[in-house]
């Protein structure tokens, strides 16, 4: 008994498989070209992009903005 | 959240653009697909910001000097909402070139639209939290 949700799943993943049906055709081919172009990482990059910077501004929200421009000891 | 704001309403519900529209224009099968791929990755970031927020507002909400209060529950959400159109905006949309607003008219008053959304959201949130800030909260802690 204890087997038979493996089984149940062995039998679903072909159905998972071919669940994509125009993975195979023109139109799929088309799509995997215009998504793995070789330009993939920086259109990722660029995608992702506002992602750190909002956790950047998070930050300076949360924590403050760094004092970058903090008076140096005078000198006598 | 107004990450999925966009890309629900935006990208999903309205159809005025996708991620990567203004490289890929929605006028074909294929573009509409690679943009549902690119707006996926979107989403995917979106909901592990939301993770990360909530797991902040959880560890926030067992400190006794955070005010648990409606009115700055909210004004935080509008100001991360403000956070995200004003970067989002800035970033996408001008620098970027990725996608416009509304994409068949290009970069236009709607961009503009969106990034003025964003600094008014940031100062309605900011108002609300400040104005809570000393109110002494009822905690559920």
């Amino acid at each position: 008994m204890r087997r038979l949700p493996y089984l149940a799943g062995l039998l679903l993943l072909p159905s998972v498989a071919s669940a994509c049906m125009v993975c195979d055709t023109e139109l799929g081919h088309q799509v995997q070209r215009g998504v793995f172009d070789g330009h993939f990482g920086s259109t990722a990059v660029a995608v992702l992009l506002p992602f750190p910077a909002f956790l950047l501004a998070a930050a300076a929200v949360h924590f403050g903005v760094p004092k970058l421009m903090t008076p140096t000891t005078k000198r006598k | 959240m107004g990450g999925f704001v966009d890309g629900i309403l935006f990208h999903q519900i309205l159809q005025l653009h996708g991620m990567l529209s203004a490289k890929f224009p929605k006028t074909t099968i294929a573009n509409i697909e690679i943009n549902m791929f690119w707006d996926g990755m979107f989403h995917a970031l979106t909901w592990t910001m939301t993770a990360i927020g909530l797991a902040l507002l959880w560890k926030a909400g067992r400190r006794l000097e955070v005010p648990w209060l409606g009115k700055v529950f909210v004004g935080a959400l509008f100001l991360g909402w403000g956070l995200f159109n004003l970067i989002e905006g800035i970033i996408d949309h001008y620098l970027l070139n990725l996608h416009h607003v509304y994409e068949a008219q290009g970069q236009s008053i709607y961009d503009l639209l969106f990034l003025i959304s964003g600094v008014i959201f940031i100062a309605a949130g900011l108002m609300a939290i400040r104005t809570q800030r000393n109110v002494t909260a009822v905690s559920p802690r």
